[in-house]
């Protein structure tokens, strides 16, 4: 069975070499010129380091036929000079010259997957973290340079510049010539052969470094947790236990690889190992001249100094490998479907058409359909997991829906251009999200060419501006990561965003979850502010905050299982009675209290 | 402590004698390479003086074929060792930081730059691990045969040891500078490239608002800055080597050249025979072949030379101070005694506060926002230390007592629950380590979980996904419950738990809570003031200090900021939005 599989990976590993090459290439798509270009350099380069090698024959020519004399050797030692700077030259010319090209592909490829990450739908994050996505575009891309700025040029100057010391010495004494490329044909030999295994542990290598990166993130972005969790045994134990895996696959990685590159570097610089021997035969067989064995035992040396570095090609186009599968499996996640309609209407209507979505094989929302004229407002309530959030989400198309269709002003919102869509509305969700960065600028994500005045107006509706002028920085106050502000202002801090932005329809999700007493009534007035005139469309918990709005859907399952008024569902005594009873004795509910016996 | 006293201190006794004997192996096997070329010289040597005699033939022959087995011989030797003393080494410095960042004080990490510190955890202890397994006894290897070589040369020509340890020793200068020289462009570009990893983290973090806000630009702006700056470090450290490198190489590719010209001088005046001249030649055509590598191998050093520092950094923010003679909790209760703290400059958040937390009791902190309330927590756990006075658990200091023995004591539910991305089960019960099915399960069937992951296709077993998102907010926080049951730890810290609840499943939340919290010393930070009008004790915080303390009633009428807040809150009790 094995045996099976490396023969799969055998002709897979075969294409690949060839396919990774092309994929680089792919990538200095608008530099072929000038890696060509390097790649000329770099070949003459090669060649050039072994003029001393030749100069050196020229001298045992003239010292075997007794002609070496001082000018001649003044000569020949300034031409050897002048073209170790010249080939010296031309080799650091094809490096700067490739390394300017990575430096630029590194950068547009950083541009093309943060372009990618705009486009995917937000599914995607759950299932890939963020040190995963941190990976690709950061420690990945700098990989890539290897393969740009190095693997390209040397891999070229590497089989070319021996290539044409080969033809030479074919072109001196062929018999030589074959007993000194016997080792390099053992040493590929047997690199081919390792190439299978390589590939395979070198990627296995890389997806375990990668998932321990992930572990270290997670246990690292939360320490708190993992400190108070049975003393962070179990968590840190995931941590560790990776840690070992690591280790593991190097263990296998060294079991199977090492002795690869031992032969190779072994085999590649024994040239000698076969001309000298053969060499000493045919001169005593009187079928060849000292001259052109001196030749010969020079240029071994001197091909083992080009063919050095062959070895570590291996592992490193396994390398570039195993980046260009993880580029590509990337690349190939489904975007959103994106057009460019701008509503043309400039109404806000919403509607559902019997909007189907399913997460992960599990049906979410089953047909939800409703419409809401502009500036109307309806409150989503039910049980947590009966998809409100969902409904919430599909607006500003966090994912498409699976089957029927969400409108905007008539206009299906997966037509419309992801800006214009964007400029429409305004969202605040349960969760906060601060860059670190300025207050400043974080409000200012809302609308980026708003004035300084608009930005503290808006802090101020949204009853942040007291708080930021006590920090001694102000709005210039960065925010860090393990942030120092508390969740209520990170959340009156994600309201002020929504303000500054004004967009006439505007999504809640459980905005004030976690303002306190006496802050909640300046915010509730902030909010009713900001509501004002807009499309609406909330999820709260506290059903009194709701109650005045024009309709509230019962959302239970991923149906609508009611929908009306307040009053109107009151009177109906069917679900939303019973929330609203039940929310009026959590009202009074008291931690440790009594009541509790009675209920339970 | 230096890199090299890092490394060895994290080396078993064998491992270190394993790593000198492949130095050792690797300098004779690029002795022996050189062999290579004596046997060639003294070939030449012979046939140019007419031998030809077929026993010295074989003689040489034999001989390259001895350095062969000799060469194979040394390099297998030590190869597979050496990578799993890297590799353990490497693993044991990933530990040891790890275990550092557990027992740092959350202040001091706060400090940090968490993309730098999981750069360093995950890329920068590579190079640590590259430097043993190869870099290290490769280079030491080449530049010690390299230099046993040239003492050699001494033996057989004087004049040609000279020029070889000329050319020698400016490799080896300019080795040192291109070394010096690129360590500033590595350090610059390693703090770019953690600077691009937070960029890039924040950047997939912050998706969804950058979605619903349409501001792409704006952190696209911070993101692309950080991308151009990584292309400019580029270029820069390339810049900064070329020269160096470009000098490496000369030094090493003209030592022939330079020969020639000697041979130049020595014929000229007739100071060697032209034999001689052509040994010198090819000798050093030869010599400098093992330090080819030796540029590439002084880079890979700055990166572990890099890695330490890093490693050093993180290392230098202190730990909790370990105990000597550590107390043990007797008993529950908690005491704040004039308590201040401040978590940066920007101020002290708690000033002057005491009070008590009885036993088995539930103590109430309520107050404005900012007020310090989820602070108070923070302290218990020593997630931070006390700036002045002291926190007392059952009569010890927090700080006597042993880190492991405060955390056992306290089960903590946070307002923002986080989860790891792992099956329900597994984030039930980290918990408590090794606590069956059947415990998880009636855990979670006392948080009211059960219910609902029962639903799921695949239960217990369905991942959560990164944090939680998998998973409502409610549900997250039942999850949170249902682990704090399972470590039934005598104290509980509840921090604004409610939130984020439906009302159906909120009662049962808080029958939940309730089961939870029965014969524990609770503390509770609750906004809702009627969810704690029962507790045996309110603490009303405002601005860091303690406003007043008692039971619900007395502070109605003592305390005026209780009374505005109790208002408040009867008042948003009846709020209603209103877009008209």
């Amino acid at each position: 069975m094995s045996h099976e599989k490396n023969d799969q990976a055998e002709t897979s590993s075969h294409s690949m070499s060839g396919k990774i090459f092309k994929t680089l290439w792919g990538y200095i798509g608008d530099y072929p010129r000038f890696m060509v270009f390097s790649m000329c350099l770099g070949v003459i380069g090669g060649v050039l380091q072994l003029t001393p090698h030749f100069i050196v024959y020229l001298i045992a020519n003239d010292v075997i036929a007794g002609e070496a004399s001082a000018p001649r050797l003044y000569f020949l030692g300034a031409i050897c000079l002048a073209l170790v700077v010249v080939g010296l030259i031309t080799t650091w010319g094809s490096s700067q010259v490739s390394h300017t090209i990575a430096a630029n592909v590194q950068k547009t490829l950083r541009q093309k997957i943060a372009a990618k990450l705009t486009r995917v739908p937000l599914g995607f994050f759950a299932d890939h973290n963020p040190h995963e996505l941190k990976t690709l575009v950061v420690d990945d891309v700098e990989a890539i340079e290897d393969g740009v700025a190095h693997l390209i040029p040397e891999v070229t100057a590497a089989f070319t510049a021996p290539a044409i010391v080969l033809a030479a010495m074919f072109w001196m004494d062929w018999r030589m010539a074959l007993a000194s490329i016997l080792g390099l044909v053992a040493a590929f030999y047997l690199m081919a052969k390792s190439v299978v295994k390589t590939t395979e542990t070198t990627s296995n290598f890389y997806a375990s470094k990668e998932k321990m990166g992930a572990q270290i993130l997670e246990v690292v972005q939360n320490l708190p947790m993992v400190k108070i969790l049975s003393q962070g045994d179990a968590t840190l134990s995931r941590v560790t236990d990776s840690f070992v895996e690591f280790r593991k696959i190097i263990e296998e990685w060294v079991a199977s690889n090492a002795s690869g590159p031992s032969w190779f570097m072994l085999l590649s610089s024994s040239a000698l190992l076969f001309v000298l021997p053969f060499g000493l035969l045919l001169i005593y067989l009187h079928m060849l001249d000292l001259s052109t064995l001196v030749f010969f035992l020079l240029f071994s040396i001197g091909l083992n100094n080009l063919t050095v570095s062959i070895y570590s090609f291996t592992h490193r186009i396994a390398r570039q490998a195993s980046i260009h599968t993880k580029m590509e499996q990337f690349y190939n996640a489904d975007d959103l479907k994106l057009y460019d309609v701008v509503n043309p209407s400039g109404k806000h209507d919403i509607s559902f058409n019997n909007v189907h979505f399913s997460y992960e094989q599990t049906e979410v929302l089953s047909g939800i359909s409703f419409d809401m004229r502009q500036g109307s407002s309806l409150a989503l309530v039910g049980p947590s997991g009966a998809g409100k959030t969902t409904i919430a989400r599909l607006l500003p198309r966090f994912w498409d829906v699976d089957q029927g269709s969400i409108e905007i002003g008539g206009v299906d919102i997966r037509h419309m251009s992801p800006h214009d869509l964007s400029a429409q509305m305004s969202c605040v969700f349960q969760e906060t999200f601060l860059f670190s960065d300025s207050i400043a600028n974080n409000i200012r994500i809302g609308r980026d060419d708003a004035t300084e005045e608009e930005m503290v107006t808006a802090a101020k509706a949204a009853q942040i501006h007291e708080f930021v002028m006590s920090l001694p920085e102000g709005y210039e106050t960065i925010l860090t990561a393990k942030g120092n502000i508390s969740g209520g202002e990170k959340q009156r801090i994600c309201i002020a965003r929504a303000i500054l932005k004004n967009a006439p329809i505007l999504v809640l999700d459980e905005a004030t979850s976690f303002a306190d007493a006496k802050n909640e009534a300046a915010l509730q007035k902030a909010i009713n502010q900001l509501i004002k005139g807009k499309t609406l469309i909330v999820i709260a918990h506290r059903l009194s905050t709701i109650r005045n709005l024009d309709r509230i859907a019962v959302i239970v399952d991923g149906q609508i299982v009611e929908i009306g008024g307040h009053e109107e569902l009151l009177a109906r005594k069917g679900r939303y009675r019973n929330m609203w009873d039940a929310h009026s004795r959590a009202k009074n509910f008291k931690i440790g209290g009594q009541s509790l016996e009675a209920v339970s | 402590m230096n890199l090299y006293q890092r490394i060895s201190q994290n080396l078993t006794e064998p491992e270190l004698k394993l790593v000198k004997r492949s130095i050792v192996f690797r300098t004779i096997e690029g002795f022996a390479m050189f062999a290579q070329t004596l046997i060639l010289l003294a070939a030449i040597h012979y046939i140019y003086n007419g031998g030809s005699e077929a026993g010295v033939f074989v003689g040489f022959s034999l001989a390259i074929l001895s350095v062969f087995f000799v060469r194979r011989l040394l390099s297998f030797a030590s190869a597979r060792g050496l990578f799993s003393a890297a590799y353990s080494v490497g693993f044991k410095i990933r530990k040891s930081i790890l275990m550092h960042l557990i027992k740092m004080p959350l202040g001091a990490l706060a400090k940090i730059h968490i993309g730098r510190v999981s750069q360093t955890l995950s890329e920068d202890v590579s190079w640590i691990e590259g430097l043993i397994s190869f870099v290290g006894p490769t280079g030491v290897a080449n530049i010690l045969s390299t230099f046993f070589l040239v003492v050699a040369l001494f033996f057989i020509d004087w004049r040609m040891g000279l020029l070889a340890l000329a050319s020698f020793s400016s490799i080896m200068i300019v080795l040192y500078i291109a070394r010096k020289r690129s360590k500033r462009g590595v350090t610059f570009r390693s703090l770019t490239l953690s600077d691009a990893a937070l960029r890039a983290i924040e950047f997939v973090q912050g998706m969804p608002v950058l979605r619903s806000f349409g501001g792409y630009e704006k952190a696209d702006n911070a993101y692309q800055q950080s991308i151009e700056n990584l292309r400019l470090a580029f270029l820069n450290a390339i810049k900064r080597n070329a020269n160096t490198t470009l000098l490496f190489y000369f030094s090493m590719d003209s030592a022939a050249a330079f020969s020639i010209l000697f041979a130049g001088y020595l014929i000229g005046n007739d100071l060697a025979q032209p034999t001689t001249v052509l040994a010198i030649m090819i000798v050093m055509l030869a010599a400098f072949v093992p330090l080819r590598g030796a540029m590439g191998l002084a880079l890979l050093t700055n990166l572990a030379q890099l890695a330490h520092e890093n490693i050093s950094e993180i290392e230098s923010h202190q730990p909790l101070a370990e105990i000597q003679e550590p107390e043990q909790a007797q008993g529950s209760d908690i005491r704040f005694e004039d308590v201040s703290f401040a978590y940066n400059d920007l101020g002290r958040v708690l000033k002057g506060v005491s009070f008590t937390a009885d036993a088995n009791s539930m103590t109430a902190i309520v107050g404005p926002s900012g007020g310090g309330k989820t602070t108070l927590l923070n302290l218990i756990a020593r997630f931070w230390d006390v700036d002045q006075g002291a926190i007392y658990i059952g009569g010890s200091d927090v700080r006597a007592m042993r880190l492991e023995d405060v955390l056992s004591q306290i089960s903590l539910v946070m307002q923002d629950v986080q989860l790891f991305n792992l099956s329900i089960y597994d984030n039930i019960s980290v918990g408590r380590a090794g606590a069956s099915k059947e415990e998880v399960i009636v855990a979670a069937k006392a948080a009211r979980a059960h219910e609902f992951i029962e639903a799921l296709p695949e239960g217990y077993d369905t991942q959560v996904g990164v944090g939680g998102i998998k998973l409502s907010g409610g549900e997250r926080q039942r999850i949170s419950i249902a682990c704090a049951i399972l470590k039934d730890a005598p104290i509980i810290l509840l921090d604004e738990a409610t939130s984020a609840i439906d009302p159906e499943n909120e009662l049962a939340i808080q029958h939940a809570i309730t089961q939870l919290t029965r014969d524990k010393t609770l503390i509770v930070i609750a906004h809702r003031l009627s969810t704690i009008v029962d507790a045996d004790k309110i603490i009303v915080m405002d601005r860091g200090r303690v406003d007043a303390i008692g039971k619900h009633e007395a502070l109605l009428a003592n305390s005026s900021l209780y009374a505005q807040l109790w208002e408040a809150h009867i008042n948003t009790s009846g709020w209603k939005m209103d877009t008209k």
